[in-house]
């Protein structure tokens, strides 16, 4: 009888095109489940309170950010599925995604839509590795268009063009992203959309000028309250010169860059550039948590980047919640910057650091 | 003289209906550590911890108002999170004649020390063969200091239900099941947090090394406890909700980490605290379900080494997600860390790093010190929840059994 039960779990059944076990099925449907109370269980706070505006605005962007969740969790597996073929990596990749601390804190607690450039970045990055460039250049302009650390993947896009994956007059739609939201938006506020809403509004409460924001970057190993306009020139100005190195690098290697590879580099720019860009807030590492769930599944000897990076995400998360960081954010800075290492060793010469098992390399 | 004394030493005894060999200098070794054992306890008897003085003593002074014995567990309490077995013991306790009731409570403790000793020593044995490494690892468990401190110092109870589930584990790695599971049933009458072997258990269901049938034995062994309060009178669903009351975490709402060096300990234990004691509980079962889905999924053949590791793997899980988790509720890991040692030798860093950590949190109620701060503990729990998932995936991988 038991055997029966334990056989039945585990056995897969044809299910359209696919080939599923109940055991796929509970995961399916569980994940979800969990997540949804998860999210259930912190939404009750609000990041300002006394903010009449943000109130209004909150409770919608929370509802709507968490079916982005789902979405990307679904855009997630099914990147996981393209890089490793691997149908239980995907199912794991989905509900991991689903269960992120930091996706379901910056959704259903901080109320923030970053969630959804993330779906729509990692969309795009989906289809750039699927071949259809043109289609992943207007995505990216979304994303583009909701978030400015969209920005971290532009490199990604340069290469891409400069492969052939792309049409330059693709690259329109990026570029009117990115004015639309700098220019319009953002700055002078003229059109009201509940994401750039928010920030606004996070942006007056912060108050003081400082060059990051409890991001756990190399300001806040040098202090992250001094120079700041000076080194926010400096910094952009070598962010610039690190995209361009990247891109010329890569173009020099001339190796056509194919799945993994734009995973990897484009996992390597989200995190590269948080650590020198300067104003760099707690939300900025969204996006290199979840490309660090997609290169773990594809690398898994290499779990420990995910669950470091989301972990780090994490404390800058808890730092602003607080007021202050339990463990000092320089220290943190040291840890991300060992990260960074590992994945510059990684890109370059596909070398991995292991712990506790090696997979077999290609 | 010489020659006839080093005999002596070597003399082989054999048991032939246990099969069990071992030498006079093994006995001599026992009784060492014994000795050792009772003398550490002995310096540690005198000392008076907080839990002793507000709840403690105030219950056993109840149950003693009460009439003591059976008839003691009719009364009633403001408030107390222990079920029948161990409240019949305080309770009985509470009408000795010999000696105090912290001493007697030291007592109860010291002697499911032996009890969880004796059975690392069977487990060892079966696992080893060798009875010099039993009885190092009968020592291991006794000296080891968050066991020692934990009923001897600070009078706590921890150690009777994981010496029943080290009997549990000794009877499953045997393939009795049935034995193991009844015991695994003692241990959750005595104390909820049993529960948190309980996916390792799932996982053995369906590796097909437990029948569904012998997780009954975790009512049936719940009701048995229960037996001597209804006896005096006791309200049954009082009693059957006793751990519904516990899971609540109504007495610990205060913080989200008991000095326990876990993930609230990088993010604060101190804010969110009705927030994050709701996600920790789900942020745990998705960890567990994800664990599950894994463990479960793949058809692979289980040996001691990946058992230890996955019970260490998922019991380090749910203490390092779970919110209000205090202290001492890693032991089940340390127990099963200590055995490790004694199948893995070279791993000797997973006992001597999991008891640290442990420690760490002891030494902050107990001695109000904190040195090294508790984040630093809670990375190096993580880097051994690093460990022993990789070496999961690593031995899942070469134990594969084919479909076919």
């Amino acid at each position: 009888m038991d055997k029966k039960i334990t056989d039945f779990i585990v056995t897969e059944f044809k299910i359209g095109k696919w080939k599923l076990a109940p055991i796929d099925l509970l995961l399916l449907i569980f994940a979800p489940v969990f997540a949804t109370m998860l999210r259930v269980s912190v939404q009750s706070y609000y990041a300002c309170p006394n903010r009449k505006a943000y109130m209004v605005l909150s409770d919608g962007l929370k509802i709507a950010t968490g079916c982005f969740d789902v979405l990307l969790a679904i855009v997630v597996a099914l990147f996981v599925f393209e890089l490793t073929g691997h149908k239980i990596k995907a199912f794991l990749a989905y509900a991991i995604t689903l269960l992120l601390p930091v996706l379901a804190a910056g959704s259903a607690m901080w109320g923030m839509g970053d969630s959804i450039f993330v779906f729509f970045a990692v969309l795009s990055l989906l289809l750039l590795v699927k071949g259809k460039g043109n289609c992943a250049v207007v995505c990216y302009g979304v994303s583009l268009f909701l978030s400015r650390y969209a920005f971290f993947l532009l490199p990604v896009f340069a290469i891409a063009f400069m492969q052939k994956k792309t049409k330059l007059v693709t690259y329109l739609v990026p570029l009117c992203g990115a004015w639309f939201r700098n220019g319009i938006v953002s700055n002078d506020g003229k059109l009201s959309f509940p994401v750039f809403e928010a920030e606004r509004i996070l942006s007056i409460m912060r108050g003081e000028n400082l060059i990051s924001y409890n991001w756990p970057n190399l300001y806040q190993i040098i202090g992250p309250d001094k120079f700041v306009t000076e080194y926010s020139l400096v910094a952009k100005s070598i962010a610039a010169v690190v995209m361009l190195v990247v891109v010329v690098l890569v173009l020099q290697k001339g190796e056509e860059l194919v799945k993994d590879k734009w995973v990897s580099l484009s996992l390597l720019l989200a995190m590269v550039f948080p650590f020198f860009m300067p104003q760099m807030d707690e939300r900025c590492g969204l996006l290199a948590d979840v490309l660090a769930l997609i290169f773990v599944m594809k690398f898994t000897d290499m779990y420990y980047v995910c669950v470091i990076h989301v972990l780090i995400s994490y404390i800058a998360y808890s730092a602003y919640f607080r007021g202050e960081s339990v463990i000092p954010l320089s220290y943190v800075a040291f840890v991300m910057m060992f990260l960074i290492v590992v994945m510059i060793r990684f890109v370059m010469n596909g070398k991995r650091f292991s712990i506790g098992f090696k997979e077999k390399e290609n | 003289m010489d020659e006839k004394f080093r005999k002596m030493l070597t003399h082989t005894f054999h048991i032939k209906k246990r099969n069990i060999t071992f030498t006079t200098m093994d006995i001599l070794l026992f009784l060492v550590l014994t000795t050792f054992a009772l003398v550490a306890r002995y310096a540690l008897r005198n000392v008076v911890a907080g839990d002793y003085k507000m709840f403690f003593e105030p219950w056993v002074a109840t149950l003693r108002e009460a009439g003591g014995g059976i008839k003691g567990l009719a009364a009633e309490f403001e408030y107390v999170d222990y079920t029948t077995p161990y409240l019949t013991i305080l309770s009985f306790i509470s009408i000795c004649p010999f000696l105090n009731t912290l001493l007697l409570m030291k007592i109860v403790s010291i002697f499911f020390d032996f009890v969880a000793a004796f059975a690392v020593m069977a487990i060892v044995y079966h696992h080893t063969g060798s009875s010099t490494k039993a009885v190092l690892g009968y020592g291991v468990l006794l000296l080891v200091p968050t066991v020692l401190t934990n009923g001897a110092m600070w009078a706590q109870c921890d150690i009777i239900f994981t010496s029943f589930i080290l009997w549990s584990v000794y009877f499953l790695l045997k393939d009795r099941p049935a034995m193991g599971m009844m015991f695994y049933g003692i241990a959750f009458a005595f104390k909820l947090q049993t529960l948190f072997m309980a996916p390792l258990y799932l996982i053995l269901w369906m590796k097909g090394k437990i029948k569904l049938k012998h997780f009954l034995f975790l009512p049936l062994m719940y009701f048995v406890g229960m037996i001597p309060a209804l006896i005096a009178g006791r309200d049954f669903w009082e009693l059957i909700s006793v751990y519904f009351f516990q899971a609540n975490g109504a007495m610990d709402i205060y913080a989200l980490s008991h000095k326990f060096p876990n993930v609230y300990q990088f993010i604060g234990t101190d804010v969110f605290l009705l927030e994050y004691a709701d996600a920790g509980i789900w942020v745990t079962l998705g960890a567990l379900m994800i664990f599950l889905y894994v463990f479960a999924r793949r058809n692979y053949e289980f040996d001691t080494k990946l058992f230890l590791r996955m019970g260490m793997l998922l019991t380090m899980t749910v203490v390092f997600f779970l919110p209000h988790m205090h202290e001492r509720y890693a032991i089940l890991v340390e127990v099963m860390a200590i055995l490790y040692l004694f199948v893995e030798p070279e791993k000797f860093y997973i006992p001597l790093l999991t008891v640290l950590c442990s420690f760490a949190g002891y030494t902050i109620y107990l001695a109000q010190n904190n040195i090294v701060p508790m984040y630093v503990y809670a990375v190096v729990f993580m880097l051994l929840m690093f460990d022993h998932a990789a070496a999961c995936v690593r031995m899942i991988r070469q134990n594969k059994v084919s479909l076919e």
